[in-house]
């Protein structure tokens, strides 16, 4: 399915773009939000990357080629900054970058920042969860778990907890973990075979609780979203990513997602066929809540573009092929 | 937003549905979300104006959030070749390059498309910050000044001044005219040219005409001179017979078509100068404001330099006075029956012959000086007791004119004053030259 939004617009659904003043952002990107329904609240996490992504399928390629990262000509850094926020009426009610100050060490690899933050609430706690890859000069990438404090006026990281992989220590980047919103500490960590994690605070450790059967799939399955409960059912947006490299030899990149259902035993029941959210290349969402009688979803566009979709319940369950 | 967005997502190979999305994030400052837009119209437009323009402003987005200069060149460079007659894109590079302080580049490239480019192309749909072919003059105008080409950065900021322009624009060209200390204007003048009509007197006409203090360019010429006349009210014309004898060194020629210009005058202070000799917008403005700020109410004429080791010697190539003055200047007798009417010796030995006739300058000199110095005219009477090199009593008459000549010529200085005179191969006034070798002497010196 190439454009999934089309169909959702046609069948009661909504879309808005996710938008923070771009005096803030000097114009770069706004992508990858995470959504998280607190209570009445609807929070979302808005990744602020300091490039540009200049990515063509046509014949006007930049001069390093048709997909290019154009971060400041004297900054060759990479760099993420997250803003929390709240939606009240279809608009960015509340926006405030989050403080890292706390925990932050002068970076040592040129990935900065907390990269694909997926927001979730376990024990009370309002936590953001994603990839780090700033503390080793390796570049080494772990999830990590960084628990928020919002005030009236300002959101700050309270606590991080740099979690190591649970089996393989030495791998040298693991992101893409998918936070279960109702098991509190607990991770898809990887789709097939399914595989749970369930990392603890206190020993600083992680271990494997789950591991499925793996199935067949034309490309991996990548995490994506949050996994949430929907009836008797979990269901996560993951991602796959199809690389190769053009006549030159440059990178060219496309990516596919897919709506993955398990029961509560962690059986994959359902997989749906993939799609692209708006006909684009490279779109990735790594936020997913229930919210009244919808399914929110959030995504990115080109790195460059985030948006807010929403989804009647009813026919979100039809994508799942679960009525 | 949400109206563009909506038509997008229904329509997300229409070339136009992506464009104004585009257009809605460029316009809310969110440029790389806007850059990502303006991509996909150029994959799938068939239009090619829209993708010229959605080039154009995918790289206005990548030169906004700033520091991305060789991204932001690659894309309007890629505009460029795409319809290379279009003018905006060599705006926007021009511009880059100005500001990134490439002014050479910057220059290059206004000056390629003014000459290149179709200025009567289809408008674009959007914004793109050009204002049209005065654009590229602003931007040769600012780089001529970093190149150090002062004159004619003076020269496209005052053309520029004369257009209704955008705010931002009339406001830095202001700001840039204030860098060449132009001096408050008292009153305007005329300017007379006189000599033989050429193309080079249209470039000086259209120079001049650009000084906010110049009122009309008299040109006086001559008879069997063909020119193209320059096209402005504020030119007039006169054109003179030869008279009957050019005088010893053409002096006669200089005196009647000099006097035919001066006559024509409207203005209480003038300058008189030549066809043939262009002297810098900031040499122009130097002199005006030194003849304002020191001319007396008094019969002195400024010059552009005096010869104080000979009689009553001024430097002809123009002269700075009231228009009463300049004509008392020039309405002197004819030199007949004169050297040349008596001996076929050519112009480059007239040096080897001053025993035998008046010096031309010290011939209008004197004359001039006569109109308030009675006894000066027995000098020109005999001038071959007085007046030639070597006359018996030149020495009496040297200790006068010592004394009499700067009451009646003033030298402007010769700081800051400079003209190109393409007749003698001459780029640059040879001051030092003229002081050694001619004795030539200037404000600075005390004249």
């Amino acid at each position: 399915m190439n454009n999934l939004v089309k169909q959702v617009l046609e069948n009661g659904g909504t879309i808005i773009p996710l938008l923070i003043p771009s005096k803030l952002t000097n114009g770069t990107g706004l992508t990858n939000p995470s959504i998280l329904v607190d209570g009445d609240k609807i929070l979302v996490n808005l990744r602020h990357v300091q490039y540009t992504l200049y990515h063509t399928n046509g014949k006007f390629e930049n001069r390093w080629g048709p997909l290019s990262y154009l971060n400041p000509e004297n900054d060759v850094t990479l760099r993420t900054i997250n803003y929390y926020c709240e939606i009240l009426d279809n608009k960015v009610a509340r926006y405030n970058k989050i403080d890292t100050s706390i925990f932050d060490i002068e970076p040592v690899w040129e990935f900065i920042g907390l990269e694909d933050a997926r927001l979730i609430k376990w024990n009370n706690k309002l936590y953001l969860s994603g990839v780090r890859r700033d503390v080793k000069p390796n570049g080494e990438g772990r999830m990590e778990l960084s628990e928020l404090e919002i005030g009236v006026d300002y959101v700050k990281e309270i606590s991080r907890f740099r979690i190591p992989p649970p089996i393989d220590k030495e791998s040298y980047c693991e992101k893409n973990w998918m936070p279960i919103i109702d098991i509190p500490y607990h991770y898809v960590k990887w789709t097939n075979p399914t595989e749970i994690v369930k990392v603890n605070l206190i020993n600083q450790t992680s271990e494997q609780v789950y591991l499925g059967k793996p199935y067949y799939s034309k490309r991996d399955i990548r995490g994506g979203s949050q996994v949430i409960p929907i009836g008797d059912y979990y269901v996560a947006i993951t991602h796959e990513v199809n690389l190769w490299k053009n006549k030159n030899k440059n990178k060219m990149a496309r990516y596919y997602h897919r709506i993955v259902v398990w029961d509560k035993q962690w059986n994959v029941v359902n997989i749906s066929d993939d799609f692209s959210f708006m006909t684009g290349m490279i779109e990735f969402s790594c936020g997913m809540a229930e919210y009244k009688d919808n399914i929110l979803i959030t995504f990115g566009y080109e790195d460059n573009a985030a948006y807010l979709l929403t989804i009647p319940k009813e026919y979100f369950l039809k994508l799942c092929k679960l009525n | 937003m949400q109206a563009e967005l909506i038509n997008f997502i229904n329509n997300p190979f229409n070339d136009e549905s992506i464009f104004w999305l585009a257009e809605k994030y460029y316009n809310e400052g969110h440029t790389a979300s806007a850059l990502t837009y303006y991509l996909k119209v150029t994959e799938v437009s068939k239009d090619d104006n829209l993708v010229y323009e959605a080039l154009v402003k995918a790289g206005l987005c990548l030169q906004k959030q700033g520091n991305r200069i060789h991204s932001t060149e690659g894309v309007y460079l890629q505009a460029i070749s795409y319809l290379p007659k279009r003018p905006e894109a060599y705006f926007l590079l021009s511009r880059l390059y100005e500001e990134s302080k490439k002014w050479n580049e910057s220059y290059m490239l206004a000056s390629v498309a003014l000459s290149t480019c179709d200025f009567s192309s289809k408008p674009l749909k959007a914004d793109i910050e050009y204002i049209g072919k005065h654009a590229f003059t602003f931007e040769k105008a600012v780089c001529a000044w970093w190149m150090g080409r002062l004159d004619e950065s003076l020269e496209l900021f005052l053309e520029l001044k004369e257009y209704n322009l955008p705010s931002h624009y009339s406001n830095s060209i202001e700001n840039n005219l204030k860098l060449f200390n132009i001096p408050e204007i008292k009153e305007k003048i005329d300017i007379v040219l006189q000599g033989p009509y050429t193309d080079f007197t249209n470039e000086i006409i259209s120079n001049y005409l650009q000084l906010p203090f110049v009122n009309n360019i008299i040109v006086s010429y001559w008879e069997n001179d063909s020119p193209k006349k320059y096209k402005s009210s504020r030119v007039k014309f006169v054109e003179s017979k030869y008279p009957i004898t050019a005088g010893t060194d053409n002096r006669n020629y200089q005196i009647v078509s000099s006097l035919a210009g001066v006559k024509l005058i409207t203005t209480k202070y003038a300058t008189k100068m030549r066809t043939d000799q262009k002297y810098t917008q900031d040499s122009m403005y130097k002199m005006y404001q030194f003849f304002f700020d020191n001319k007396k109410d008094d019969h002195q004429l400024f010059v552009g330099g005096i010869f104080p080791s000979l009689l009553f010697h001024p430097k002809d190539h123009m002269f700075w006075g009231k228009t009463n003055d300049l004509i008392m200047l020039f309405d002197i007798p004819l030199e007949l029956n004169s050297f040349i009417n008596k001996v076929k010796i050519g112009k480059d030995k007239l040096h080897l012959y001053y025993g035998y006739f008046i010096r031309t300058e010290t011939y209008i000199g004197a004359h001039y000086c006569a109109n308030f110095e009675d006894y000066i005219n027995k000098y020109l009477l005999q001038p071959d007791i007085y007046l030639h090199d070597g006359a018996p009593k030149w020495n009496e008459v040297y200790a006068i004119s010592d004394i009499t000549t700067p009451n009646y010529f003033k030298s402007f200085p010769k700081d800051g004053i400079d003209f190109s005179w393409p007749k003698k191969g001459w780029d640059t006034y040879p001051y030092e030259n003229q002081k050694i070798y001619y004795g030539e002497r200037w404000h600075e010196d005390g004249y």
